[in-house]
């Protein structure tokens, strides 16, 4: 039996086959945090925990892993809670905003088993960084993209940086108290 | 947690090959966006809300239009203020609120917008979804990323299920509600263990999960069967050069 890859991690599987559960799994973490706690906005959108999830795995993972698990989460949700015509906007701006944001805060492995905290000031820039890209984001490709106009997309505006700002924020915590709960979080690339 | 959004119908959209349905929703998606009148582009938006209603009848495209009504209400009050060029229609003492031309942008946006709206909602509720997937793979989209998208419709309930499994268990530890949990700042304190306990329990699958794919062949070089097929579908190609061409045609027609 030919297997592609060499077993090269601690758990006894492939690298590529553990790469896949990883990413199905953390995704499907960022689509029931998307759906499972909305509140309503004015615009019949809703704010949701999807940052959240989104910073989590930032924090704790690649920025690959970060951003295709931000990307496809964000607009399978979309696609899931019967607003489809949203999905190519979440795909890029949620992607963006996990990428950029897990390259701010990057630990090496060696770090992140010593238990080094992400400096205060990184998580700040992070916080910025996150605030502009899904803000923006939503209301330059809202107002192009979707067509809805500079004005409608204006509305977003408050939601979006309550949304992103308390996400990284909570995520942070969050990938803190997991590490601390689950070790072997470490070991999963 | 019903992940399928499906939906039972009628007509030929059920019939049509996703690959075609993909490429027609492409394809309208950027007729609405080119340099053509707005007759043409209500007439659009009104075409697919027409197939919307003989496919999946009344309820579900109430939904769907009411989904997007709220946003369709503030592009149609707040759109014109950003174009004050041209004729006046409403003044408000010497500041013109509203024009003709302003008018017309707001409307051209808001059935831009419904046709989008419409045209996304009607794929995904007449295309099963591993016939999405693959009419994806028919694209190059590589097996790997189709693999993965299953494996998350797959998780999505199990994950959906402990979470809701690890709310209630953390309630119960709580005791009753008192006035205290009420308050917004407790109720977000609350949700830290929540949200861990239940990242947690996602967390640990995923080693299961690796090796559940490697047990089924996961990483061999032989290429893997398939259960589902388009086969059944014909004139995938045809389909797609005619609904080109319509829109060509109709762009031709009705390009300002």
């Amino acid at each position: 039996m030919k297997i592609s890859k060499k077993i090269v991690n601690g758990m006894g599987t492939t690298t590529s086959a553990l790469h896949i559960a990883l990413i199905a799994v953390l995704t499907a973490v960022v689509v029931v945090f998307t759906l499972i706690i909305k509140i309503p906005t004015p615009t019949k959108g809703y704010l949701n925990l999807a940052d959240l999830a989104i910073c989590f795995i930032a924090f704790t993972f690649s920025p690959l892993t970060a951003f295709i698990t931000g990307a496809l989460g964000t607009g399978l949700a979309d696609i899931l809670s019967g607003f489809p015509q949203w999905a190519p906007i979440s795909f890029i701006v949620h992607g963006l905003e996990g990428l950029c944001v897990a390259c701010i805060v990057r630990r090496t492995k060696e770090q992140m088993k010593d238990g080094l905290k992400v400096p205060a000031i990184k998580i700040v820039f992070a916080m910025i960084v996150c605030m502009v890209i899904v803000t923006g984001g939503y209301y330059v490709l809202g107002a192009t993209v979707m067509s809805i106009g500079w004005a409608a997309a204006a509305a977003g505006i408050p939601g979006n940086v309550a949304q992103a700002g308390i996400g990284v924020v909570i995520g942070y915590a969050l990938s803190r108290s997991v590490i601390k709960a689950y070790p072997p979080v470490q070991g999963l690339l | 947690m019903n992940v399928s959004i499906f939906k039972q119908g009628k007509g030929p959209l059920y019939l049509l090959d996703p690959r075609s349905k993909v490429m027609l929703t492409l394809y309208l998606c950027v007729y609405v966006f080119l340099p053509v009148t707005f007759a043409s582009v209500v007439g659009v938006a009104l075409f697919s809300i027409g197939i919307s209603l003989y496919s999946l009848g009344k309820k579900n495209t109430l939904t769907i239009w009411l989904s997007v009504l709220p946003m369709l209400i503030i592009m149609l009050i707040f759109s014109p203020l950003y174009e004050r060029g041209g004729t006046p229609l409403w003044m408000w003492g010497t500041t013109v609120v509203l024009t003709k031309e302003g008018l017309l942008q707001s409307l051209i946006l808001d059935f831009r917008f419904l046709s989008i709206t419409f045209a996304w909602s009607l794929l995904f509720a007449t295309t099963k979804m591993d016939e999405f997937m693959l009419a994806l793979q028919a694209f190059h989209l590589p097996y790997k990323a189709c693999l993965t998208i299953s494996l998350v419709f797959r998780s999505i309930p199990d994950i959906f299920d402990s979470f809701n499994d690890i709310i209630d268990s953390h309630k119960l530890r709580r005791g009753t509600s008192t006035k205290v949990q009420k308050k917004v700042r407790h109720r977000l304190k609350n949700l830290g263990p929540t949200l861990t306990s239940a990242l947690v329990v996602s967390l640990r699958s995923i080693p299961t999960l690796a090796m559940s794919l490697e047990a089924r062949g996961y990483g061999l070089k032989t290429k893997r069967s398939q259960f589902h097929s388009l086969d059944s579908y014909r004139h995938h190609y045809l389909y797609s050069l005619v609904f080109f061409m319509i829109f060509v045609t109709l762009f031709i027609l009705f390009q300002q």
